[in-house]
């Protein structure tokens, strides 16, 4: 589904990854795990097309294509979708105008017929409360006035109406509680299929209690240092990432 | 660089203040020199050749007064003042001293006294460590401290009449080059007729180990004064240079016109404070000074960085906007101002802020305090060139009413050639809360040290930017020039 | 009722022939050429409007040429007026031509300005209270050579429920004084349409809220590609009086709004809100004057430009509080968005407070589209020109938060998505 060879991106001359190798097969649920400043958001950012990092070297084909050249919305109307670490607020436009754009625009490229209103409702409707999100947030503005936990929610209520088939999860799970934690990790969980592949991209190994992960992988410097099973996720919150610096230089 | 007051420090202030009047306004019983009323070109030539100047100065100083010749006297300010008769005024006025100053002994007693007075001493030994001063009297340097040991680092720190004898190939290279003889009415009128002023220059890469001062004094009656100050941080240069301005209580009112020039090169960083405290006139609006000044500074090589900080009490009339060229790539500029107006004081001042280069940045400060009738504006112009990609602005002027028969203006103008830049502009008025007040009158303090706290709490921001022992300065001059306007 | 302009009396005693004589020409002509300094003031408040393109030394003589030509300027009235619930940009209910007198029902009317000041008395009264300003060379060659326009009257405490709909087709050279009168408690929602055409159309307008009365004024200007329009407002507001104004420039070569407001009664508030799009070669120059004459008012300005193509967009908003005018709360705000590497934006905020009981705020914003929410709009597989056109829906939206009237608020969105493309998507 996704392939990654050597990749390399920097932002204003400053190099981040440096040789990332990664494959991604229907079905999948890999973690990425690291220290801060590792490169982790960053390579979520590459993938979705974030035109302030410069690609220097590699590849990346996302189901036979080459997902660098694709405009960013191509690639989520492809079924790339990424839950952002940072949601941005977007004041005056409203989260159902913008999901029914979304929806709709990632149909006609699939060929699909726009939904009529009284489907899209019910859609947004069933899914926000797969994800527990209150209804009267979806009637605001995009993020606007919404707090941490409710927008990490809204990321995952906008992936449930999506249906994307390669998800990428930017460390959905900082700032939140366990109870937030457990719904956004079900929210998650009721869209694995074989069909599917899910990337998460964790600081601890919390979120892989819910989410287990079929490989674990450790971005270190901008190259993955290890790759393991969710052992290897154990093992990291045992003993940190130090141990693994002297590999890494050696 | 940013230090807190503790305290303390508010304590030491409020206890010192008691004070009702202007403190400076002594005159100093000094034989003095002057030449008559007037201005021509026999005055520009005379002046020159008073201060044994090269020919390129004399040059210097006629383009600029002919251009002068052909201006008018601006007044789109929010400024209101009687003409003034130029032919009126005396263009130089020196204390009566021996041909050469050796030492520090050799430097008239009286004079001497003068700076003790203002917390200036001559005297090295007995200075505020770490503050080279070169003080100003009229129209001439008195006395330039650290000179020497300044120059053991190659930092070139003097009077300009001194800098135009010993460095001209310096002087003629940036003179006029930041502020051009014809730049505007006061500024030609200044390139014209200066007679002295600071001279700085910071070679690469040396960091200037001390504070550098000018103390500027008006001492001599129907006497303008025209000084000049050019300051030159070359590369990777740092300088950190303040300027300290008082005249005697006259009932006339004296023209000051002054000019300075900044020019940091690549790298270089020059943080600019002035705390302007001029004669102010009486209650009634009788005397003071009118202070013109223009003040620009050139970023002109990459990564370099103007700072000014401004703390304005003084002047009948203030007309100033200390400004910034940014044309160097990524050099930044900020704007600290403090300007505090009573009785019937008014103020016209702000920043321009010029953005040339790609990747600048600049930030304005701005917090205006109108009291009794004065009247306060706050004037700032942020243009953005078109090949400035990337600019960042970001101003804030607030403005405190303390009466209602004061005003309190804002004329904020943004210029915008370039769409990549992003620029922001916020700004409040408001009176001064009268629950604060009831707050600290509940706890005992009276409500002329409140009104002083509150207004000390609303300055911070800028008081802050300032070295420690000016912003203790500057935080008396603030409670001091409140005195008498609550009631 | 004699105005104390001397030159506007005249006017007034003149209006019966429809020109304004001779000698109210010569005398404004020579009273505005005896005061070189003001020409310095007029060419300052007009500095960036392309007008001295046009004008350059000779405008005087110009624009007296030009208004003598465009005869004959009886014909200049040309304006349709509607009354409607449900007003449409396309509307075809024309109630009546501008030159008739029609009557609105509860004996409000509209028509020929000459014969509802004729007809009304307070009409009459209200308009004379204006002061004229003296301070704008373009107010002053109206004042000169001034053709009466159309007349709104709505008497003491009369509620019009229908939408009054002025629509307008400026011709060349117009110089035209409208005036539109609320008396005493009484409410009404009015679109005023300008679709100037030709090279130049230099219009007044004047709006009297009596006390208490509550006007809901939309303005749409929708200039020729070859107009200079420039339009003056001068609204004054008495006691307990409510207007909320709002202004949407969609097109034209040269537009300049001079929007002056007097608050001249305690409790007073205005609220003036504009969208103004910029297009290629175009220039948009609005100038707000708010003035708090009386204490307790408000006053609220929300101004919004985009500028696309090679365009220039000028906001001034002056905000003036004397001495007595306490309790006033003042807020500005400036928001602009530039599309186009080659457009260009000013502002000039100008503030004079002189009371000290005020709350005022301003502020200002420049920049472009926040490329984080257009990534973000693009992560989720809405097209760049899509996501363009969504955030400029939602940035032009908040103009349209404080227009009460659903139908006219409705219609207004509409319009403006008709004339520009890339605000079909008002939120």
């Amino acid at each position: 589904m996704l392939s990654i060879k050597d990749l390399h991106a920097s932002i204003k001359d400053t190099p981040i990854l440096r040789g990332v190798n990664l494959d991604v097969r229907p079905g999948e649920v890999h973690a990425i795990m690291g220290p801060n400043g590792s490169g982790k958001s960053t390579l979520a950012s590459v993938l979705t097309g974030r035109d302030v990092f410069d690609v220097t070297a590699g590849e990346v084909t996302y189901r036979g294509t080459n997902l660098l050249e694709m405009s960013p919305e191509d690639r989520a109307r492809a079924g790339i979708f990424l839950s952002f670490q940072y949601p941005v607020e977007i004041p005056g436009v409203s989260m159902a105008n913008f999901m029914r754009l979304s929806v709709n625009e990632t149909r006609k490229y699939r060929g699909l017929p726009p939904l009529s209103p009284a489907e899209f409702l019910k859609k947004m409707r069933e899914q926000a409360s797969l994800v527990e999100l209150d209804q009267k947030l979806v009637s605001r503005s995009v993020n606007e006035g919404f707090s941490g936990g409710e927008k990490k929610r809204n990321e995952i209520f906008q992936m449930a109406m999506l249906e994307p088939l390669l998800s990428i999860l930017d460390e959905t799970d900082s700032g939140l509680d366990i109870d937030a934690l457990r719904v956004v990790a079900q929210g998650v969980n009721a869209l694995r299929s074989p069909e599917r592949a899910t990337v998460v991209i964790t600081h601890y190994q919390r979120l892989l209690d819910y989410i287990v992960p079929d490989y674990v992988h450790v971005l270190y410097q901008g190259r993955i240092v290890r790759s393991g099973d969710k052992s290897l996720a154990l093992e990291l919150e045992a003993r940190g990432y130090d141990w693994l610096k002297p590999e890494n230089n050696g | 660089m940013q230090f807190a007051m503790n305290s303390s420090d508010n304590d030491q202030i409020l206890n010192t203040v008691t004070n009702r009047e202007y403190q400076y306004g002594f005159v100093t019983d000094i034989e003095t020199e002057t030449i008559p009323k007037g201005l021509n070109e026999d005055v520009i030539r005379l002046i020159s050749l008073k201060k044994q100047e090269p020919a390129f100065m004399l040059d210097f100083r006629l383009r600029a007064f002919r251009q002068w010749q052909k201006m008018t006297m601006p007044r789109w300010a929010h400024l209101k003042f009687p003409d003034i008769d130029f032919q009126d005024i005396i263009y130089y006025a020196a204390p009566k001293a021996r041909p050469s100053l050796a030492s520090m002994d050799e430097v008239d007693p009286e004079l001497r006294r003068t700076f003790d007075k203002l917390g200036i001493p001559l005297e090295e030994q007995k200075h505020l460590a770490g503050v080279a001063v070169d003080a100003v009297m009229d129209s001439v340097s008195v006395k330039t401290t650290f000179k020497e040991e300044l120059y053991k680092q190659g930092i070139i720190f003097s009077s300009f009449s001194d800098a135009v004898k010993e460095h001209p190939d310096l002087v003629q290279q940036y003179l006029g080059s930041v502020v051009p003889v014809g730049d505007n009415f006061f500024a030609a009128l200044n390139a014209a007729v200066f007679s002295d002023g600071s001279f700085c220059y910071i070679p690469k890469g040396v960091r200037c180990p001390m504070e550098l001062s000018t103390y500027f004094r008006i001492n001599a009656a129907q006497t303008g004064q025209f000084e000049r100050t050019l300051l030159i941080a070359d590369e990777g240069a740092y300088v950190s240079y303040l300027e300290g301005c008082t005249a005697p209580q006259r009932d006339e009112n004296q023209l000051h016109a002054a000019v300075v020039e900044l020019v940091a090169m690549k790298n270089a960083e020059i943080k600019y404070s002035t705390v302007q405290n001029w004669y102010p006139g009486d209650k009634d609006g009788k005397g003071g000074i009118y202070n013109f000044v223009t003040k620009r500074g050139i970023c002109k090589g990459d990564y370099s960085k103007i700072s000014w900080t401004q703390v304005e009490t003084g002047s009948a009339v203030t007309w100033k906007y200390p400004g910034t060229i940014l044309r160097g790539d990524n050099s930044a500029s900020e704007f600290y101002s403090v300007a505090l107006t009573n009785n019937h004081q008014q103020a016209d001042t702000g920043t321009k802020m010029i953005h040339i280069g790609k990747n600048t940045r600049s930030r304005i400060v701005s917090k205006g305090i109108s009291a009794g009738k004065s009247q306060n504006s706050y004037r700032g112009l942020v243009r953005i060139l078109k090949g400035a990609d990337n600019a960042r602005n970001f101003s804030q002027c607030d403005s405190l009413l303390l009466s209602d028969t004061c005003g309190a203006h804002t004329f904020p103008y943004i210029m915008n050639d370039n769409p990549s830049a992003i620029l922001e502009h916020e700004a409040t008025t408001s009176r001064i809360g009268e629950d604060q007040i009831f707050y600290c009158n509940q706890r005992g303090i009276s409500t002329e040290d409140a009104v002083g706290l509150i207004v000390n709490g609303y300055a911070r921001e800028v008081i802050n930017q300032l070295p420690m022992e000016f912003a203790v300065e500057a935080q008396k001059l603030l409670q001091i020039s409140l005195e008498g306007s609550v009631g | 009722m004699a105005h104390p302009d001397p030159l506007i009396q005249k006017y007034l005693e003149s209006l019966s022939g429809m020109f304004a004589d001779e000698d109210v020409r010569a005398s404004v002509l020579s009273e505005i050429l005896a005061r070189p300094e003001d020409v310095v003031a007029y060419r300052e408040r007009y500095k960036y409007t392309r007008i001295w393109e046009d004008f350059s030394d000779e405008y005087f003589a110009l624009a007296e040429a030009e208004s003598r030509v465009s005869a004959p300027r009886k014909q200049v009235l040309a304006g349709k007026i509607y009354s409607t619930a449900h007003p449409a940009p396309g509307a075809s209910d024309i109630l009546a031509e501008a030159l008739t007198r029609t009557d609105l029902g509860q004996g409000a009317e509209a028509g020929p300005l000459a014969e509802l000041l004729e007809r009304h008395p307070d009409m009459l009264e209200a308009y004379c209270s204006f002061p004229e300003s003296g301070k704008d060379v373009f107010a002053d060659l109206n004042r000169a050579f001034a053709t009466p326009g159309i007349g709104i009257y709505i008497p003491q405490g009369v509620r019009m429920q229908q939408i009054i709909r002025v629509v307008r087709a400026a011709g060349q050279g117009e110089m035209m004084r409208s005036f539109v009168y609320l008396g005493d408690g009484s409410e009404s929602t009015l679109w005023w349409e300008e679709r100037p055409e030709g090279s130049l159309a230099n219009n007044v307008c004047h709006a009297f809220l009596g006390k208490d009365a509550r006007a809901e004024w939309t303005q749409t200007f929708c200039s020729g590609a070859q107009t200079l329009f420039i339009h003056h407002n001068y609204v004054r507001q008495l006691t307990g009086s409510r207007m909320q104004h709002h202004v949407f420039n969609v097109g034209g070569r040269s537009v300049r709004l001079n929007h002056n407001v007097s608050l001249s009664g305690p409790v007073a508030s205005h609220e003036s809100h504009g969208l103004c799009y910029i297009g290629d070669a175009s220039v948009s120059d609005v100038d707000i004057r708010m003035e708090h004459t009386a204490s307790d008012c408000t006053s609220n300005q929300l101004y919004k430009q985009i500028a696309d193509g090679n365009s220039l967009g000028i906001f001034t908003g002056r905000i003036l509080i004397p001495k007595d005018s306490q309790r006033t709360l003042a807020y500005q705000k400036s928001n602009n968005i530039q599309l186009d590497p080659r457009s260009m934006i000013r502002t000039r905020p100008q503030l004079e407070i002189y009371a000290d009981d005020v709350k005022c705020s301003h502020g200002a914003t420049v920049g472009q589209l926040d490329s984080e929410a257009l990534f973000y709009l693009r992560s989720r597989g809405i097209g760049l020109q899509e996501a363009r056109r969504l955030l400029l829906g939602a940035f032009a939206g908040e103009v349209f938060n404080d227009m009460e009237h659903p139908a006219l608020n409705a219609a207004i969105r509409q319009y403006v998505g008709n004339h520009v493309l890339l605000l079909e998507d008002i939120q």
